[in-house]
């Protein structure tokens, strides 16, 4: 590069082999790699039946075969809470059919993040009735909820290994929303109930633990953002436009159905959220225009999130019977 | 489609390479190897999902970088100091440098680490991996231009540390 510089260069050169694998490190994993892709290659068979099936036909094909499966108990199921006789066909049944037909990374990660949002909602219904949670529901939906978490985590972490880091930090940021409005959520139930934090609860441990962890995994996929390309961000801000029509659409829905049980002040208060979203996406388009993707993305990211708490906060106060809209409602 | 053979070609190619810049993110050996493996794992899973690489070095940097960020953000990162204390900071097991190389190589070491992120980065792909400025500018989504004073300017700092002439 520069003549002054050779010696400089060639110590660098040299340092460097001072990290490297011995040779005994270099076969073992010569080794293990053809061991995993042997096995890689013995699981990829393709099966000649779904080969056939056009992508969106997927989706369909899991409802049809749950469908076919449980028949109405399926979806009789999809309401149910622990304890219920039907629960065990909705969390056994119903979800594991599903998550076996989400084929690529991201239709996983979703899915694992409903089901998490699932689990949740379940805790917050069960939480909210009278009478203490009891100990093995409290165990069965932690241990649920954690593994839905490390599922839709392993997912995202595909999806970025595939190159996809814009999917990843959207799919991300939509995890790291849903745990942090939950928290929300479960705190205000403890306020509302005059409760103590419960401090020997198992779930509110794993959704504390994860919401940091994903955090975390935000950062991270932020800092992976850096090796996106120009048409990576323009398809992605694409996606995210087209999404916030959907969310607000949605949005405006949960308040209509939900109007009866929001007073005055809740009211006021989400059209408040409303109108912040509606800068956040101001600012986006000019980030657009202005030809700075990277900004842009990230606010239509936040403009997402936004909408996502607001949808679920309105539907669980509307659902718990709780007043859980106040003025700090968004917890950014 | 890259074969088996071919694969594992690339595999004694570029895994010491892909270890060191492992290395170089996670100052752990051992958590290095790991990713480095895991790195190669996941390449050869999606070439056979049937996808298209078109330059298999640097998708395979691409892949180690992902994967070794979100192990960071997992494992919190361990700080330079702790490393020192704990492995030293001369990651090699199959030694063939004398005591005062070894020594010069770890300061040469710790100065590249203090350099800032990205200025590392460049260094540690031109210099420890051996990458064109080409191939690390489209990497890293930038211009070779930008790349090439990025790495004269820590060239610059780097010899200032060491008082070379």
């Amino acid at each position: 590069m520069n003549e002054n510089f050779n010696e400089l260069e060639k110590k660098l050169e040299s340092a460097a082999q001072s990290v490297s694998l011995s040779t005994s490190e270099k076969n073992a994993g010569r080794a293990t790699l053809q061991s995993s892709m042997r096995a890689t290659a013995a699981r990829s068979i393709p099966s000649p039946f779904m080969h056939s099936v056009a992508l969106w036909l997927r989706p369909s094909l899991a409802l049809l075969i749950v469908f076919a499966v449980t028949g109405g108990i399926a979806s009789a199921s999809e309401a149910s809470l622990p304890g219920s006789p039907l629960y065990p066909v909705k969390v056994r049944v119903v979800e594991p059919v599903r998550a076996a037909l989400a084929f690529t990374p991201e239709d996983k990660a979703n899915f694992e993040i409903e089901r998490a949002h699932r689990r949740l909602e379940e805790f917050a219904q069960v939480s909210s009735a009278p009478g203490a949670v009891e100990e093995t529901t409290d165990s069965e939906l932690a241990t649920a909820l954690q593994t839905h978490i490390e599922d839709a985590t392993e997912s995202i972490r595909d999806l970025a290994t595939e190159g996809n880091e814009t999917g990843a930090l959207e799919t991300a940021a939509d995890l790291h929303a849903l745990l942090e409005v939950h928290t929300t959520v479960l705190d205000r139930l403890d306020v509302a109930q005059n409760e103590t934090a419960e401090e020997g609860n198992d779930l509110i441990t794993v959704l504390h633990d994860s919401l940091d962890e994903s955090e975390d995994l935000a950062t991270s996929l932020e800092d992976a953002l850096a090796t996106a390309s120009q048409e990576e961000f323009e398809d992605a801000i694409e996606e995210q436009a087209d999404e916030f029509e959907e969310h607000s659409l949605a949005v405006a829905e949960e308040v209509a159905e939900n109007a009866a049980s929001l007073d005055v002040e809740d009211g006021k208060e989400v059209q408040e959220e409303l109108a912040e979203t509606s800068v956040i996406i101001e600012s986006a388009k000019k980030a657009q225009l202005e030809n700075r993707l990277s900004d842009a993305f990230t606010l239509y990211t936040d403009a997402n999130d936004k909408l996502n708490r607001l949808s679920i906060i309105v539907e669980a106060d509307s659902e718990l019977g709780t007043d859980l809209i106040q003025e700090d409602e968004s917890t950014d | 489609m890259l074969g088996e053979a071919a694969f594992i070609e690339a595999y004694d190619l570029y895994a010491d390479a892909i270890f060191r810049y492992c290395f170089f993110k996670t100052k752990d050996r051992e958590l290095s190897k790991e990713l480095m493996q895991e790195t190669f794992t996941k390449t050869w899973v999606y070439l056979q999902s049937g996808k298209e690489v078109k330059n298999l070095r640097a998708f395979l940097y691409r892949v180690a970088h992902n994967t070794a960020m979100t192990e960071l953000s997992r494992a919190k990162q361990q700080s330079l100091d702790l490393l020192k204390e704990t492995v030293g900071y001369d990651p090699t097991d199959e030694q063939t440098v004398s005591p005062e190389e070894s020594a010069e190589h770890a300061i040469m070491l710790r100065y590249v680490d203090e350099l800032d992120p990205k200025s590392r980065e460049a260094i540690v792909l031109r210099y420890m991996s051996g990458l064109p400025v080409s191939e690390i500018a489209e990497m890293l989504g930038e211009s070779a231009n930008v790349i090439s004073v990025r790495i004269h300017r820590a060239l610059k700092v780097l010899k200032e540390k060491m008082q070379l002439p």
